[in-house]
């Protein structure tokens, strides 16, 4: 209040703090994770009530599965059938050819991320070598920390029966055993009672199984014995207090629980002191009316104790006798009993690698059975090279032993598998190890072959690349890895022959030299004479190369064009030659030119004339067997599906452009058809165009029905995969304004220059998420050649489960191979994410 | 209805031979009629102004020029050329012709090197090296040299339009067509681009500029035309139009009047 003169228009007054106060924390629910919940979780009473019923319906999930995963399903089924999952029925001599194609892919994976991507988010090679060392670090780990878990191993000579099954202990096991290892038997703690016996897991045998049946029906039994009495007594005496009129069960319900006691009394004579403690316990409760009294105590008086399985076969109460015999029946140490009572187990010591028998014996006369807890005895599953223990996936090549009285067998998979609940130990060692070790080795070379290709482009920047276009040396080598890439997918995959590779490579030669020299030409202006002269001559320079390689390489008499291409050759030089003073090219430019054409030949032909003159004994079978030809119709599992998917869009893409721009064109003749095609295959699913490529094909020629079917699936993939993508690519074309053709034109630009350089490269850029998706969902949709015959990874799944070991199998496949689309479909999306993000795809608009 | 200012055939018979020879053109938008009978011939190196209300169909005029736009009746000859359906006459009058956008139009997915150096590379068959010499060349011409390596998205308007204004010269053209260049333009950068034009006109190109930059056409025109529903309703020189004391059609006053106005 300063100036008093103008009331009306007062000055705030004038407050200085000098008091400087120390920052103070924010509330406690403000900050941190706990506002985090607050608002995002709890925020108002129904987002409570979602966040709840949400968290519990996961849970709901999640943990039934975590359960499964863990504690029931057999994943063996996977692991012993990854290769399967991988490459289908694809010969194991050609595998090595799709891991070099795989090797090769990740390293143009890791060059075209260092050229392309602008800021590498660290994240991803800490995940990547998270991966790597997780697989390699943890195997090792839990085998080291974790014990063996231990086979079961019944003995005795006679049966054991539960229920309707009866099994007789064999005499003797076959396994296989590894040098210096020590097999310990002994006998299990939990075998002292039927409760033990009942919860016991682990990998068992057929008689343990039996008696572990045996013993869990037994109580089972017995526990619903006494609740059956129960149940009819209280029914019964409702009755009696009504006078008849109604009791607690219906007249169905009670005739069923009347059959149930009866067969439950034929099983189990009503006994056991779970049975009596539970009667006495009722019997003590307050309440009861008296005529519930007398009935109780008529049921205790009629209850006889049976024997528990453990008594009936006086399991575990006589001593054993172990001899360890080799392969071939000759003792491999020292007979050795193992008798009741004492803390010492047996141990053997395995003098060598190989099959081995455990004889397991009983005193002679003696009744009854043992249970023997064996470490270091695991079942075995049979494979085309021999035996796989699958403990530690040990392959042992030699066969199993046998003897003539079917009185040994190896522990086979099918017949001796994990039974119980497992232990998260157990599901640790025999699952997670053994599937890790099992892909070890493929995603190690993966990953390494990935940061070796990003090493390798990096530093091809370091030396090459000018300082004002810093990544220009890596972007080439990215973009021919990408040319590369399909030949060389193709040319591993299918197989090829040296002979068709050198004419093709002839081919591409030519039509690389003839560009370099149109554009020679060209640009200096040459009469269309001599241009024409120039083209022929080159075609008859390619006709030379074409059949001159056989020569060439293989000392082969020269095809008969190749004496066309001789009197050609002299020709082609003169006429190159006038083209060259014609047009007054400088000599600089015509030697740089030259150069390139000659190198790229010289690349391309030098590996077969070295394969073909210089090694010795070469000849062109012996070189093709380097390569043979696969029949496409062993491909199978991911191969397939992703070659299905890649070679579908690579193909379809070129055919996708043409039917977009068709589409657009003026010209009826064009237009038309194009519309056609698009809306038929449009209006029809995928099935049906696969359907038409197998059955409709053939009738266009009947030769065609020799394609390999997988060529056929690919015929119809492409074209099916077009028309999607010719919508695409026309909905991006029609989203570039039309000044961008305007300004073309204006340049003086031909139409079709317009369209190549301007329109579609924005339109391309601008439908890749779309792009993306359509190659998402056709990879997934692979899952449809299971129908034409094709060993896709569903159809992988069919196959697995049609073995015996896997006959309940079927939900561990499904689970593998949605597992497998998932992340794989996740990573294109996520690449596909960063390309967009990074604007390095995404048109940039003014 | 015209009136015929003299001094436009003192313009004509001042040079020897017109570069832009447009007889009785006429264009219609289905039923609409946008050009009038329009007839006009520029010399060379003459700077010629349209001025003229929206809708008056001065932009579809020189989108005629280079055929952009298809005109019905009347001929357009441009640098001896005849506009006609020869596909190869249109090619070889746009080679000859550079324009310039409002909305500058520059290509987002290239470079603004790339954007100008891809016409000569394409069309006059230039080898890379050799285009992006002669690009670069340009950029510094128009004063952005140290912009080539990036995106048009990363660029300002006037920066943009300098670029545009680029890429039309790598052709090297003998006419320029600026339609409404400085439009789309924040009030400080019309500045700079008038300033490449303005040196563009003094090193002697014809031009043939839309525009309502009155200050741009007061300095730099040889001769300015108003345009009105399809019609050259008056044309002159700059002091002719600028001046007050002079009797204007009573459209072109109107117009007038308003457009300066707001100066």
């Amino acid at each position: 209040m300063v100036d008093s003169s103008e009331p009306k228009r007062r000055s705030p007054a004038i407050a200085i703090n000098y008091d400087n106060a120390p920052p103070r924390n924010p509330p406690l629910l403000e900050i941190g994770v706990l506002a985090w919940v607050r608002k995002n979780l709890f925020g108002s009473p129904l987002d409570a009530l979602l966040t709840i019923v949400g968290v519990v319906l996961v849970a709901a999930v999640v943990v039934g599965t975590i359960e499964w995963t863990i504690e029931r399903a057999d994943w063996y089924s996977i692991i012993l059938n990854v290769d399967r999952f991988m490459t289908g029925r694809l010969p194991g001599a050609v595998v090595w050819r799709v891991s070099i194609v795989v090797i090769f892919i990740m390293v143009t994976a890791g060059v075209l991320t260092a050229a392309y991507v602008r800021r590498l988010s660290p994240v991803i090679p800490l995940l990547l070598l998270l991966i790597a060392l997780t697989v390699v670090i943890v195997p090792a780990l839990v085998r080291a920390l974790l014990p063996v878990p231990p086979a079961y191993l019944a003995a005795g000579a006679a049966p054991i029966i539960s229920g309707t099954a009866e099994e007789t202990p064999l005499p003797a096991v076959a396994f296989l055993a590894r040098q210096n290892e020590t097999l310990v038997i002994d006998f299990p703690a939990f075998a002292a009672d039927d409760a033990g016996l009942a919860a016991m897991h682990g990998i068992v045998d057929r008689a343990t199984n039996t008696l572990r049946n045996a013993a869990a029906n037994r109580l089972s039994d017995m526990a619903r014995y006494v609740e059956v009495v129960t149940l009819l007594a209280r029914d019964e005496a409702r009755l009696t207090a009504t006078g008849g009129e109604y009791g607690d069960l219906t007249e169905n319900g009670r005739a069923t629980l009347q059959r149930e006691l009866e067969r439950l009394a034929a099983v189990v004579p009503p006994d056991s002191a779970d049975a009596v403690a539970a009667l006495r316990a009722r019997l003590a409760a307050p309440a009861l009316t008296p005529s519930e009294i007398d009935s109780l105590r008529a049921e205790l008086a009629a209850l006889v104790v049976p024997p528990t399985v453990v008594d009936t076969y006086r399991l575990n109460g006589q001593p054993v006798t172990l001899r360890l015999l080799d392969g071939n029946g000759t003792p491999a140490a020292d007979e050795q009993v193992l008798v009741p009572g004492t803390t010492e187990p047996v141990r053997f010591l395995i003098p060598a690698d190989g099959w081995y028998i455990l004889e397991k014996t009983l005193p002679a006369g003696a009744e009854g059975a043992a249970i023997l807890m064996a470490r270091g005895i695991a079942p075995v599953f049979e494979r085309s090279a021999g035996y796989l223990r699958l403990s530690d996936m040990f392959q042992f090549p030699g066969a199993a032993p046998v003897r003539d009285d079917d009185s040994l067998r190896p522990l086979v998979l099918n017949e001796n598998r994990y039974r119980g609940d497992r232990s998260l130990e157990a599901y640790l060692y025999l699952y997670v190890t053994n599937f890790l070790v099992e892909i070890q080795i493929a995603v190690v070379a993966a990953i390494a072959a990935a940061a070796a290709g990003y090493a390798m482009a990096q530093q091809a920047d370091r030396l090459f690349s000018p300082r004002d276009v810093p990544r220009r040396a890596s972007q080439r080598l990215a973009l021919w890895l990408l040319i590369a890439t399909p030949v060389v997918v193709f040319v591993f995959i299918n197989g090829f022959d040296l002979l068709a590779y050198s004419a093709a490579l002839a081919w591409v030669v030519a039509i690389y030299a003839a560009y370099q020299a149109g554009l020679l030409l060209y640009q200096r202006g040459a009469s269309t004479l001599v241009r024409l002269l120039a083209g022929v001559l080159l075609l008859a320079g390619a006709g030379l190369v074409f059949s001159l390689l056989p020569a060439l390489i293989y000392d082969l008499p020269p095809t008969p064009p190749a004496f066309a291409g001789l009197l050609a050759l002299p020709v082609a030089v003169a006429g190159l030659a006038g083209a060259w003073i014609g047009t007054g090219a400088g000599a600089a430019e015509l030697t740089r030119r030259v150069t390139r054409a000659g190198g790229l030949a010289a690349l391309l032909l030098i590996a077969p004339i070295i394969a073909g003159r210089v090694l010795p004994g070469s000849t062109r079978d012996s070189i093709a067997a380097i390569l043979p030809y696969i029949d496409p119709d062993t491909w199978g599992g991911l191969l397939l599906a992703l070659f299905i998917t890649i070679y579908g869009t690579l193909l379809a893409f070129p055919l996708g452009i043409l039917l977009a721009l068709g589409r657009r064109s003026s010209l009826p003749a064009i237009k038309y058809p194009c519309i056609l095609v698009i809306e038929m295959v449009r209006g029809t699913p995928f099935i049906v165009v696969l359907f038409a490529g197998q059955l409709l094909i053939p009738l266009v020629n009947e030769n065609f029905a020799a394609i390999p079917n997988a060529y056929r699936a690919l015929g119809a993939t492409v074209i099916f995969v077009a028309a999607y993508l010719a919508e695409n690519i026309r909905g991006g074309l029609q989203s570039i304004p039309g000044g961008q053709q305007e300004a073309g034109k204006a340049l003086g630009l031909p139409e079709w220059q317009v369209t190549l350089y301007i329109t579609l490269p924005q339109a391309l850029r601008a439908v890749i998420p779309a792009l993306v998706g359509q190659f998402i969902s056709l990879f997934k949709d692979t899952s449809l050649l299971e129908i034409v015959g094709l060993t896709d990874l569903s159809r992988t799944v069919t196959n697995m489960v049609a073995q015996t070991e896997f006959n309940d199998a079927r939900r561990e496949g499904l689970v593998f191979i949605t597992i497998i689309y998932f992340v794989l479909s996740y990573v294109i999306a996520y690449i596909s994410r960063r390309i967009e993000e990074s604007g390095s795809g995404a048109a940039r608009r003014i | 209805m015209a009136v015929q200012a003299p001094s436009q055939k003192v313009a004509v018979e001042q040079y020897e031979e017109a570069i832009i020879q447009c007889q009785g053109v006429n264009k219609w938008y289905g039923e609409f009629h946008v050009l009038k009978d329009i007839s006009l011939e520029v010399a060379p190196q003459e700077v010629v102004v349209v001025i003229g209300p929206s809708g008056s169909g001065k932009s579809t005029f020189i989108r005629c020029i280079n055929r952009l736009e298809e005109h019905q009746e009347g001929t357009i000859i441009v640098d001896g050329i005849e506009l006609s359906h020869d596909v190869r006459n249109i090619a070889e009058i746009r080679r000859e012709t550079g324009m310039v956008f409002q909305q500058f139009n520059l290509f987002p997915h290239l470079t603004a090197l790339e954007n100008v150096a891809l016409a000569p590379m394409k069309v006059r068959h230039r080898s890379r090296q050799e285009a992006e010499a002669r690009a670069m060349e340009l950029l510094t011409r128009v004063g952005i040299p140290e912009q080539a390596k990036k995106y048009p998205g990363q660029l300002s308007g006037g920066q943009q339009q300098r670029v545009a204004i680029a890429r039309a010269l790598a052709m090297e053209p003998r006419i320029m067509l600026f339609d409404e260049p400085t439009s789309a333009l924040d009030p400080e950068m019309i500045k700079e681009v008038l300033d490449v034009m303005k040196q563009l006109a003094r090193s002697g190109m014809t031009m043939v500029v839309v525009t309502h930059e009155m200050g741009f056409a007061r300095e730099v025109a040889d001769r300015v035309i108003f345009m009105d529903h399809g019609r050259i309703v008056e044309q002159g020189p700059p002091e002719h139009f600028f001046s007050k004391d002079v009797e204007h059609h009573p459209r072109t006053q109107e117009f007038l009047d308003q457009i300066l106005l707001s100066f």
